[in-house]
């Protein structure tokens, strides 16, 4: 059995429901006239609830262990949007799919330049699509980042694709040394210690377990 | 008169901002490094040569408040601790105490980035001051440090000497002032600043 550690996945169990929203802390003034003065403060987040599918016995003590493991946000856990798990024009995967190089493509390559609503991925399969509202992820060491893809882009004749994104990178904590991943791409999440549920009903039978999360920056 | 630069009002005509706050404690003795400059967003800031960790949420910086008048107002700075920034509980909790904070000075700085490119655009001072305490609130849901501040007025309270001689009366008088015109039978007198003036002595500029 897994032994769940810090940084450790969801457990392999269906999501039954799934939130995944950016948010902002934005402050904003309308004044009598209709004009907004609008601020941000602070870096954007995700924020997650998820709903397992209702499990037996086996699968609530896998999610109970998870969930302890978690020591109540002492430790982060890796979380994706259940529901993007793979771009939208490969939603089996990328089996035959090949890199320029005749490599085969998981998912992964690596970063040409970064700023900060756009990055350039090398390393994909030519002609590639990216479409608006796949996610993507960055990983650098111990560092993970999940952004949304603001509009399609198609990769070009030597495999690299300049891509929106939202939110903002901080260009000071990813650099080009960082690789993306667009298969299950994740960013670290720390559970919001009271927000779990669970139940068994003897009764009704197998019941869903839920839980909500918010992104630990980097 | 607040100045504020072309390009950041630009962004302001346009009814928006990206704003960060940034802390800086003048914190000279070594060990205290961790504890220095704060910055809210994540990840870092280098802003005039200095780094300022990405506290990333964890300070909070109660209201800045302002008067006419010359007397010191206070500044409430709630700081969380958090391992993942170098800045664990210990290190804040047990090494604070060791040094000499009080009388530190305190600088709390708002900086105005470009919502495009989030380039750093310009930075405001909003408050100057010196830390006084630090108190730890450990409540049932909550933990922090809040470090009380005060601010620069402090200095217009505090009492000194101010010796007279030819540049001194010049400077006050004006360049036709003469050596020691004004005094009549002190060399040093004392000078109030603020409203701590005793009522009995009248103006501060001699009487």
């Amino acid at each position: 059995m897994t032994l769940f550690t810090d940084m450790s996945d969801l457990p392999d169990i269906g999501i039954q429901q799934i939130e995944f929203t950016l948010q902002r802390n934005i402050r904003g003034f309308t004044g009598g006239r209709s004009k907004q003065f609008v601020q941000e403060h602070r870096d954007p987040r995700w924020v997650a609830a998820f709903t397992f599918v209702p499990h037996w016995n086996d699968d609530n003590r896998t999610i109970t262990a998870w969930w302890n493991a978690q020591r109540g946000g002492l430790r982060s856990f890796l979380a994706y949007h259940a529901d993007r798990a793979l771009p939208m024009a490969y939603p089996n995967g990328f089996s035959a799919l090949q890199r320029l190089d005749a490599s085969t493509f998981d998912g992964t390559g690596t970063i040409k330049e970064l700023a900060a609503y756009s990055l350039t991925c090398s390393a994909l399969p030519i002609g590639f699509v990216v479409s608006q509202g796949d996610m993507i992820g960055l990983v650098e060491g111990d560092r993970r980042g999940l952004y949304e893809v603001a509009a399609t882009a198609t990769a070009d004749g030597s495999g690299d694709c300049t891509i929106s994104i939202e939110p903002a990178i901080d260009v000071s904590v990813f650099s080009t040394s960082a690789t993306f991943n667009l298969h299950k791409p994740v960013c670290k999440m720390i559970v919001d210690h009271d927000s779990f549920q669970t139940g068994r009903d003897f009764k009704q039978g197998p019941m869903p377990a839920s839980f909500s999360a918010a992104q630990r920056l980097y | 008169m607040l100045s504020t630069p072309a390009i950041t009002q630009e962004q302001f005509d346009n009814g928006r901002a990206k704003v960060g706050d940034l802390l800086l404690f003048d914190l000279s003795e070594t060990g205290f490094e961790n504890i220095k400059a704060f910055f809210s967003g994540a990840g870092e800031l280098v802003y005039n040569s200095q780094t300022y960790i990405g506290a990333d949420g964890m300070f909070e910086v109660g209201p800045v408040s302002a008067n006419t008048e010359g007397v010191a107002e206070s500044l409430s700075i709630k700081l969380a601790s958090a391992q993942s920034l170098g800045l664990d509980p210990l290190d804040l909790v047990t090494s604070i105490e060791t040094l000499k904070y009080q009388g530190k000075t305190v600088q709390f700085t708002r900086a105005y980035f470009d919502v495009e490119t989030l380039v750093l655009l310009s930075v405001h001072s909003r408050f100057s001051g010196y830390i006084d305490v630090i108190n730890y609130v450990d409540s049932d849901d909550e933990f922090f440090a809040e470090i009380i501040c005060e601010s620069r007025s402090l200095d217009f309270s505090r009492s000194g000497t101010a010796v007279m001689d030819d540049i001194n009366q010049r400077s006050i008088g004006g360049a036709d002032d003469g050596f020691l015109k004004h005094v009549q039978n002190t060399a040093a007198k004392k000078i109030y600043w603020g409203r701590s003036t005793p009522q009995s002595l009248g103006t501060s500029r001699g009487s």
